[in-house]
């Protein structure tokens, strides 16, 4: 260490105990306000009802929940451990950057980079802040995993949990720098992968090369032979030694009593001591490489603070996705912005290929359906596939597809001076994230029919009458379910942009867990009562109708004005939300 | 060109800007200057209709911003002091974006002709990330400027820039008034508002505590040097240390 480290960690101790002091006076000081208030109520209320309500109660059986394993599943989970730690070392060395990896936040850069401490000391400040981020993971992983009877299991494994973490974050940056030294000797990306994976092969290739040479074991044909074979690897041979250093790192876990416990701490403690050194030692120039960590840490920041993780990465030149003249109905100008924004994924060029790919698959599986058992296998993983996917687009879409008012709030002030009718700026902005949607849910309809069709050839096809009716149906009443399921989040963003978890700056914590928590539970309740108007309407109409062309081709006919109640309820919807935006001050708090 | 009565902006209890009244003339170049948190940005955004003002009436060229809001900004080009453009869109694109949304007819051939004359041409194909701050400033002005708006309000126009730039801008907003636009300033650059500016508002705690051309103002306030510039009297008013204005006159009987 260096001899200016003491000022150092005081330096750190009273950063911080500071800014944990103030973060945390800050939030106490928060709670006046109802809307904090009431999520930390509620958020407290989902802690203690998930996690912590269970250490209250008493126990009905002995070992509930207990980590009462026996020897042989315990070695059977250290191992398991033990690779997945092998695995986690071996990608850090292969997907890694070629330039050391080192993020300081903006402020530590603009004050400790210039500041009279050396390198070393500079490394142990970053080791060292990195510790209350680790014993809060070491805390809430043990939290929900730990379901032990006995202080000593939540030491032990609290203890070896913090090892784990610390030594994960220890390797990742001695790797980094030690892969910055061999670019600056010229072995530098795809080369260096390529050592790292033939390294990796030559190993892998030891452990077979043993399995072949080994005395002729029983052919694997149930999972207790295959236990046997993977018992009998694991045992002999290269394996033992290779998953050795990377088992006593996690075997402190498994251990049963405080001896136990100690005696496998030595070579664990050992490996984590030979990491620290590694690191502290490692004389790399890592400043310019860790001011660009930080810049792009900040932007991360940034980005998921407002809400935008899909501008994570640097925005690229993207083709327009339709001409755009300069006379016409202004709101498409803001689709075709939003267009850019969301990707090259939906240019026109793309969905061409998409519905020609989809429209072969449509009609191969209707021709071959009788002659091609493989298709059926493949038209069963299709349709599972889009339905299930397309549940989640219903469900979960308006949170993945944010380019809409969620991600201008920045250039609210631009939007605000268009020389545009309100709903018109709110039509264009909600267009973008209803035409990708309902373009995405369509194409799984279509993956759905074709793998439907591809299916049909059973005798018991109980739902080929419903088949086409069905998709039908469905693609009339995305568009409107999607439009009225965007609403919302964006009435959130413009009347509660602080609420929404769309502004910058706001900050985590229980309270703002609580505050969306309430605002899921609403979220469900409006999409509900929102859709029962057309749902009414649609089941009046299928009713009429099957009486008149049955129940299967009375659903598409019903969607119509079921999709036309919804799409009634989305222009009352601009209207409303034309109001809000209207009195959006760009500049309330 | 922009007549505003009575202006009012409240955050609740807090009054940013209070009765302000004022107009400018087409080619006239108005100077809003005072010290932080005067009032000036929430004024100009106010008569830009980027937020609501909670009293008053404004017009923009004619057009009442309350009850024609979409007229008025049509007529109208704001410039904020940082240049906020969509990072994924292109130059070229930003002008087709705003070209659609002002319905300007023969956007092309104008803004290939802006494009050059902001020497922007051999970068119309790249983002706003790979540009300099003072080029996002000009791809700002390019699009404000697409439309050929009556009114133009600059909000810091010359903060990040070179002196290159800052001549360039300074020559930009001169021509822009020069051609019958009415444009209104907020500069903390006092030599530049006093150089470019033909009358000069100075706010103060959200009130106008002084309206006229700069020998006006010296008169107002420094009548004891003649030599002040407007810093002096800026400093003066911002201090409380100035020849008091006169008292209002009493209402009309």
């Amino acid at each position: 260490m260096g001899n200016n480290l003491l000022p150092v960690i005081s330096a750190l101790w009273f950063l911080q105990s500071r800014s944990l002091y103030n973060a945390a006076k800050a939030r106490l000081l928060r709670l006046r306000q109802p809307r904090y208030l009431i999520g930390g109520i509620v958020g407290i209320g989902y802690l203690w009802a998930v996690f912590f309500r269970r250490f209250f109660q008493t126990r009905t059986t002995a070992n509930i929940g207990g980590w009462d394993l026996s020897p042989e599943t315990a070695g059977w989970i250290e191992a398991a451990a033990a690779l997945a730690l092998a695995v986690y070392a071996v990608s850090v060395w292969v997907f890694a950057g070629d330039r050391a990896s080192l993020a300081f936040t903006e402020a530590e850069v603009s004050f400790l980079l210039p500041a009279p401490v050396s390198r070393s000391a500079l490394l142990n400040f970053r080791l060292l802040r990195a510790q209350p981020g680790i014993l809060l993971s070491t805390f809430f992983f043990n939290l929900f995993t730990g379901r032990s009877h006995s202080l000593f299991e939540w030491f032990s494994h609290g203890f070896t949990l913090w090892l784990v973490f610390t030594l994960l974050f220890l390797h990742s940056i001695g790797a980094s720098f030690a892969i910055q030294r061999l670019t600056e000797r010229g072995l530098a990306g795809w080369r260096r992968r390529l050592v790292v994976l033939t390294i990796v092969l030559c190993l892998v290739g030891a452990v077979y090369a043993w399995i072949q040479a080994a005395p002729a074991a029983a052919p694997v044909r149930d999972l207790d032979a295959l236990q046997d074979r993977i018992r009998a690897l694991m045992s002999a041979g290269p394996a033992p030694w290779l998953l050795a250093p990377f088992r006593w790192v996690v075997r402190p876990w498994f251990t049963r009593s405080l001896s136990e416990f100690l005696v496998a701490l030595g070579p664990a403690l050992l490996i984590l001591v030979g990491h620290y050194l590694w690191v502290v030692r490692a004389n790399v120039s890592f400043e310019e490489a860790a001011m660009e960590a930080s810049r792009k840490a900040a932007v991360m920041l940034a980005a998921a603070r407002s809400g935008n993780l899909h501008q994570l990465a640097p925005p690229k030149v993207r083709r327009d996705p339709f001409p755009l003249p300069s006379l016409g109905f202004p709101p498409l100008a803001l689709l075709w912005k939003n267009l850019i924004a969301a990707g090259q994924l939906f240019t026109g060029r793309i969905w061409f290929f998409a519905l020609l790919g989809i429209g072969t698959f449509v009609v191969t599986s209707a021709l071959t359906r009788d002659s091609f058992s493989g298709l059926q296998n493949a038209s069963m993983i299709a349709t599972s596939v889009s339905m299930m996917l397309l549940l989640m687009s219903l469900f979960l879409g308006a949170q993945v597809v944010r380019h809409d008012f969620r991600s201008d709030l920045a250039q609210m002030d631009m939007l605000k001076a268009l020389p545009l009718p309100a709903w018109q700026v709110v039509l264009g902005q909600l267009l973008a994230p209803i035409v990708i949607l309902t373009g995405f849910q369509w194409l799984l309809l279509g993956v759905l029919l074709g793998g439907s069709l591809g299916l049909s050839g059973k005798p018991d096809d109980a739902i080929a009458p419903w088949r086409f009716p069905g998709v039908l149906a469905a693609a009339f009443l995305f568009p409107g379910i999607n439009a009225l399921v965007l609403l919302l989040p964006n009435t959130i963003a413009l009347l509660f942009p602080a609420w929404a978890g769309t502004q910058q700056g706001r900050g985590g914590g229980i309270e703002v867990m609580g505050q969306r928590l309430v605002f899921s539970l609403g979220f469900a309740l409006v999409l509900v009562i929102g859709l029962l108007p057309a749902g009414i309407i649609g089941a009046l109409c299928w009713w009429i109708a099957q009486l008149v062309v049955g129940p299967a081709w009375a659903l598409p006919i019903a969607a119509l004005p079921a999709a036309l109640v919804l799409l009634a309820e989305f222009a009352a919807g601009i209207w409303g939300l034309a109001f809000a935006f209207d009195r959006y001050d760009v500049t309330s708090p | 060109m922009i007549e505003v009565e009575g202006l009012t902006k409240l955050y609740g209890d807090f009054a940013a800007v209070t009765a302000l009244s004022f107009s400018v003339q087409p080619g006239e170049l108005l100077g809003l200057v005072g010290p932080n948190g005067a009032g000036k940005t929430t004024t100009l955004r106010s008569i830009a209709g980027i937020i609501p003002a909670t009293r008053g009436t404004i017009r923009i060229a004619g057009h009442d911003l309350a009850t024609d809001p979409v007229g008025a900004k049509r007529e109208l080009a704001f410039f904020s002091d940082e240049p906020r453009l969509f990072e994924y869109l292109t130059i070229r694109q930003h002008l087709d974006f705003t070209a659609r949304l002002y319905q300007v007819p023969d956007a092309p051939a104008r803004y290939a002709r802006l494009l050059e004359e902001l020497e922007l041409t051999a970068k119309a194909d790249q983002l706003p990330g790979d540009l300099s701050r003072g080029m996002k400033q000009k791809v700002q002005i390019a699009c404000g400027l697409l439309h050929s708006p009556k009114v133009i309000f600059f909000d810091e126009p010359l903060t990040g820039l070179d002196p290159l730039a800052i001549r360039r801008m300074k020559d930009t907003i001169r021509r822009l008034a020069t051609e019958g636009a009415s444009v209104v300033l907020s500069s903390h650059l006092l030599h530049l508002v006093e150089e470019l500016c033909s009358r000069i508002l100075i706010l103060k705690n959200g009130t106008k505590v002084a309206h006229g051309t700069v020998d006006q103002i010296r008169s107002q306030f420094a009548a004891d040097d003649a030599d002040a510039d407007l810093e002096e009297v800026f400093i003066r008013i911002a201090t409380g240390t100035g020849t008091p204005p006169p008292p209002p006159a009493p209402p009309a009987p």
